[in-house]
């Protein structure tokens, strides 16, 4: 997985993420499992994401999206 | 011990600090980071490092193996002694254990407070039943088998 940006990095570490941070983590980590955005939070909602460690977290980050 | 505290962050943070605690004297120092949703009343917590979600390493008699723990909580309201108090609730956890170098987990526990009341157990991995009537190999990962009950 390539390395988050700076300002996301940090605002992770803050605990304090927007919206679009959030978005962009999530497409971060779709983006290492080889999905964009969309595909991935299509995928987390019909919880079919790849079983590895990316993808269980990346099923619970799309939970944290405004419905 | 139910957590209780004046918001839905302060409480996911003493269960953090307390998970990072209990961690750090028993398997891992690798730390738990708290992600709060922008919008939604609920938290997630997962092994980062750098912002990216990441394995623990395990030194075990079997060699290294690399666990993962990321977890929601929501929180509910329930009457303190002077003021509201919000107690927090696991909604939904992955847990997986894999070994060293491997793709995809070995073990994973499962949890969704929505989808069923008690937590899932997997085995995965390719197995190859030897039996000639199913040469195809079957891929545990796509299946729920319980390994206990």
């Amino acid at each position: 997985m390539p390395e988050l940006p700076t300002a996301l990095r940090e605002a992770i570490e803050r605990g304090e993420l927007t919206e679009e941070q959030l978005r962009q983590l999530i497409a971060f980590e779709a983006q290492a499992l080889g999905l964009d955005f969309n595909e991935a939070v299509r995928r987390a909602k019909a919880r079919t994401l790849p079983r590895n460690y990316i993808g269980a977290d990346l099923e619970l980050l799309v939970d944290l999206l405004a419905a | 011990m139910p957590i209780t505290a004046p918001t839905l962050q302060a409480a996911a943070e003493q269960f953090r600090e307390h998970l990072n605690r209990v961690l750090a004297l028993t398997v891992t120092r690798t730390r738990l980071v708290l992600i709060p949703s922008p919008t939604l009343p609920r938290v997630h917590l997962a092994f980062r490092q750098g912002g990216r979600p990441v394995e623990a390493k395990l030194h075990t008699r079997f060699g290294v193996i690399g666990l993962h723990l990321a977890q929601t909580c929501e929180a509910e309201s329930v009457h303190g002694r002077r003021r509201q108090q919000q107690r927090l609730r696991t909604v939904a956890y992955r847990y997986t254990l894999s070994p060293d170098g491997a793709a995809d987990p070995l073990l994973r526990w499962e949890y969704d407070k929505q989808l069923a009341p008690q937590c899932r157990h997997h085995l995965q991995g390719t197995v190859v039943d030897s039996h000639e009537h199913s040469p195809t190999p079957a891929r545990l990962s796509h299946e729920h088998s319980p390994t206990s009950g």
